[in-house]
């Protein structure tokens, strides 16, 4: 090992030195003024993608092993730092009607990115699960930071105890995986698969206990219980970062884990994990319906999201993998764009009711577009990202001839279009009352229109002309399966 | 492991010693019950609820910071010992490292962790 | 390991144990005698001549002293933490190296054992030492004890930190943990002359490790009765006399291990077998002085002030005397 592996790490390196400088300016900021903190967080965001996006096509094992750069790793770490961003940059308005400490905000958010960014970089458990508790012990902060409110505190709680518990059963499965193989290492583990076929109970309570501890972080369906309170208590730019960032370094963390070391027993699983990802999505879409609260709503959506996603681990090779990257990057730019419109929505109104959008179109245009192309784009329609990616994805899974599974899946995704349109027929249907018409017209920052329109342009690029994310996602799949 | 035996047998020496004391200490103090002489001495007032308390928050602070600090101390110790020997990137790494815990330090002195009030 | 190693080796622990027995007696008399004189007082001067058996007097008094567990406390935890307090302060004294090798038939280190992780198991011991005044504090379900544990947990748990930063640097200049390579290393120079600071951090600290005045605020008579063991009786209670004693004999053997150059010295005309033992003992002995003249000047510092000190002031030098000794390593090699 040398200091040229370091040269490597700077995207990394830069976010936490941004991130302990924001602290630090933090010190010596006047209390009104470090909502502002936000521009120099999102900055070192950005110099980070500039610095990642000069190792483009490098393939490199680092620090004897442990850490792998590759497309897939690149393709993920290029997404944290757009999320990192979008969040940071969508938070300052949020965080000075609701948070103090803004400091410790934004810099908590960059180092669970670092978290995430080491997540889908490491080719071993224990590194991983490193980075996985960099990511959670950020959240645990960063979703109870409303310290005076109660259900931030209560959803802190929750998160806390829920997710040390997941840890738990991750690092036991682990534990158990590396009794019966004798590696933590995902190369290791493979090829000691090659060879002993069959560890017995051990080992199929072991990667049970793994598929367990990574089902609570990506919110699958028995261990989801935690999503919707966690989701409604949490700062909202908090909420969007949890709904994408934290599930994604999950999804990561599964492909790759799959993709390297235990693919050559993931028939064993497929069925169970499809069983899963039907459970998930059912789940969430049906109890989606029954929200009045956007958050909750939008909490239940990204439970059912994680069940499409999860049809793609189900059947997982080179294509479906192309087509979860494609669906999560699709997702993203969708869910950050449908979050950062109800940040804006209550920091105008201090509202989050579904409710309370009656009369969105006549007070802000932009705020209902960017609304509508999202919730159009998460229920699936065509012309927008989320037909293209779910498109993609259950195609390459149909290969796999679980039919049940695509069919389910499929039924879902027109299922859930239901629960989206109620949204948008209170933006633009349902008719206000006379004093509601009084209400003025909203005016958003200027920095608010840049980005919604971003994450909207992002949405219909995608949906519409999505070639160059399809071939980074393939780039990416390669970089796990070769060829 | 040789040098290490002298240590298991210095510790059953310890317990040896305090076993014999307290033996001795039993064959030889009287024992006899008062109920006075068996409540918490407070004193020469009468005791009013038990002495099991909240602890104040502080306490938990001192104690947070103090695992942090040994736990850099623990990566310090090998570190030091060899440090003639690694070079002078192990050196700048280590630096690095001390930094961002003693940027800790100024964190937790800023937001008043010491501070006794 | 043949027979007269093993026999060696249990003549030493034999001798150290005794030391360790003795020490307490001594130690305890020679404070109040010192303290007494300080104050222009004789000190005790009733049993035996000169008041010489004053604390083998006191040792019997204690032992035949009911043992009294109060039904209010913890039992088992009660009972448990005189060991916890007495058992680690035996313990780290098989690492103390009281003098070099020397020739008793054969070639023998005057040490129990030479450890290559010496000073780690010193300090290890060293933060057992929490426990002791934490469980009995804790389990003697009394306010004064509990208020005692939780001063003496923090203030042990603080200057621990700033203890092991100054060994830190004391390693960086030996390049070992073993006492002994430490002491060897000091063969030219004391290490206390290029560590001067670190040496006055360690001293501070190892007062405060062992609840000594100016730092005795775990057991400060005066507000909480006598802090954490303020239930404990009988054979007991002298449990944590001989510790406290104990861990200061060992405090200042350290001290003169560390930074004093433990046994080296030039070789006093007429004792020439034993010097390096007379070096070390009349370091660590003038050191025990120390202490006495310590309690004897100074007054009682605030919990505040305490805490402040060590975080505030100790913690920051400690590092920069690491920093300034380890760039001093880096330029030199």
């Amino acid at each position: 090992m040398n200091g040229s592996d370091f040269a490597f790490l700077l995207p990394e390196i830069v976010l936490v030195a941004t991130a302990i400088t924001v602290w630090a300016v933090d010190f010596f900021t006047p209390r009104d003024r470090k909502p502002d903190l936000a521009w120099p967080a999102a900055a070192g965001a950005l110099v980070a993608m500039a610095f990642l996006a000069i190792s483009w096509g490098e393939h490199r094992e680092m620090f004897l092993g442990t850490l792998r750069l590759d497309n897939f790793s690149l393709f993920f770490r290029f997404l944290f730092l757009t999320v990192a961003f979008f969040v940071i940059v969508g938070s300052p308005g949020y965080v000075r009607r609701k948070l103090r400490n803004a400091g410790e905000f934004y810099g908590l958010i960059l180092m669970s990115t670092v978290g995430a960014m080491g997540i889908v970089s490491s080719r071993e458990f224990l590194t991983a699960y490193i980075s996985l508790e960099l990511v959670a012990f950020g959240f645990y902060v960063l979703v109870s930071h409303a310290r005076h409110e109660a259900r931030s505190n209560e959803a802190g709680a929750k998160y806390l105890i829920l997710g040390a518990f997941s840890s738990g059963l991750l690092l036991f499965g682990i534990s158990l995986i590396f009794g019966a193989t004798g590696s933590t290492g995902y190369a290791a583990i493979a090829a000691a698969l090659e060879t002993t076929p069959d560890f017995g109970m051990v080992w199929t309570l072991g990667v049970a206990l793994v598929l367990a501890g990574l089902g609570f972080k990506v919110a699958a369906f028995p261990f989801h219980s935690w999503a919707p309170d966690v989701y409604e208590g949490a700062p909202l730019p908090i909420t969007a970062f949890l709904s994408v960032g934290s599930k994604a370094a999950g999804f990561a963390f599964l492909i790759r884990l799959f993709a390297e070391g235990l693919f050559p027993v993931l028939d064993d699983w497929r069925v169970a994990i499809g069983v899963v990802a039907v459970l998930t999505m059912t789940f969430g879409n049906l109890v989606a319906i029954q929200q009045a609260n956007l958050k909750r709503l939008l909490a239940y959506s990204s439970i059912a999201q994680a069940g499409y996603i999860l049809v793609g681990v189900a059947t997982l090779n080179a294509d479906t993998t192309s087509g979860m990257l494609l669906h999560i990057a699709g997702y993203t730019a969708t869910n950050l764009g449908a979050f950062l419109v109800v940040i804006y929505f209550h920091n105008l109104t201090g509202k989050e009711g579904i409710d309370d959008l009656r009369g969105l179109y006549r007070r802000s245009f932009l705020l209902t577009l960017v609304l509508a192309v999202s919730l159009l784009s998460l229920a699936g329609m065509p012309l927008f990202a989320g037909f293209m990616t779910k498109f993609y994805l259950f195609t390459a899974a149909a290969a796999s001839q679980l039919w049940w599974l695509i069919a389910l899946a499929v039924a879902n995704s027109i299922l859930s279009v239901y629960y989206y349109l109620l949204v948008l027929r209170q933006a633009f249907i349902t008719p206000e009352s006379e004093e509601e018409e009084q209400r003025p017209a909203f005016r958003l920052p200027s920095h608010a229109r840049a980005t919604l329109s971003l994450l909207m342009v992002l949405v219909l690029w995608i949906g519409i002309y999505p070639s160059v994310f399809v071939d980074a996602a393939e780039a990416g799949s390669r970089a796990l399966f070769g060829g | 492991m040789a040098s290490y035996l002298p240590l298991l047998v210095a510790s059953v020496a310890a317990i040896g010693f305090v076993g014999v004391a307290l033996g001795l200490g039993f064959l030889l103090a009287p024992q006899q019950f008062s109920r006075l002489k068996r409540t918490i001495y407070e004193c020469g007032m009468e005791s009013t609820g038990g002495g099991w308390r909240q602890v104040h928050i502080r306490y938990y602070l001192m104690a947070i910071l103090f695992v942090i600090f040994a736990v850099e101390g623990i990566f310090l110790f090998p570190w030091a010992a060899v440090l003639g020997e690694i070079g002078t990137f192990a050196f700048v790494e280590m630096l690095v490292f001390m930094s961002i815990l003693f940027f800790g330090l100024i964190y937790a002195w800023r937001k008043g962790a010491f501070e006794w009030r | 390991m043949d027979l007269v190693s093993t026999l060696a080796l249990l003549a030493k622990g034999l001798v150290v144990l005794l030391i360790f027995l003795a020490a307490p007696l001594i130690f305890v008399l020679a404070e109040r005698k010192i303290l007494g004189r300080i104050q222009s007082r004789r000190g005790p001067n009733r049993v035996g001549p000169l008041g010489l058996f004053q604390t083998v007097a006191d040792g019997i008094k204690l032992g035949t002293k009911e043992d009294i567990i109060p039904p209010a406390a913890d039992r088992v935890v009660f009972w448990v933490a005189p060991l916890f307090m007495v058992i680690p302060a035996i313990a780290a004294w098989s690492v103390i190296p009281f003098g070099p090798m020397v020739e008793i038939g054969r070639e023998t280190g005057l040490w129990i054992t030479n450890l290559n992780v010496g000073i780690l198991f010193v300090l290890a011991l060293g933060s057992l030492n929490t426990y002791g005044p934490v469980m009995s504090g804790w389990s003697s379900n009394s306010k004064y004890a509990h208020f005692g544990a939780l001063r003496s947990g923090a203030q042990i748990i603080s200057y621990e930190l700033t203890l092991g930063l100054a060994v830190l640097a004391v390693v960086v200049y030996a390049g070992s943990f073993s006492l002994i390579d430490i002491v060897e290393s000091q063969r030219h120079m004391w290490l206390v002359a290029p560590q001067f600071l670190g040496f006055l951090i360690f001293i501070v600290s190892g007062v405060a490790e062992t609840n000594r005045a100016p730092f005795d605020l775990p057991e400060a008579e005066t507000e909480i009765v006598a802090g954490y063991f303020v239930e404990y009786t009988g054979i007991r209670f002298a449990m944590f006399f001989i510790a406290e004693y104990a861990n200061m004999f060992l405090m200042s053997m350290l001290v003169t291990v560390l930074y004093l150059g433990g046994w080296n010295g030039f070789t006093i005309p007429g004792l020439e077998g034993v010097s390096g033992v007379v070096w070390t003992m009349a370091k660590a002995l003038t050191l025990m002085f120390g202490y006495f003249w310590l309690r004897a000047t100074l007054p009682r510092l605030r919990y505040d002030q305490l805490m402040s000190f060590c975080w505030k002031i100790l913690l920051p030098l400690g590092v920069l005397n690491l920093l300034v000794a380890s760039v001093l390593r880096m330029v030199w090699s």
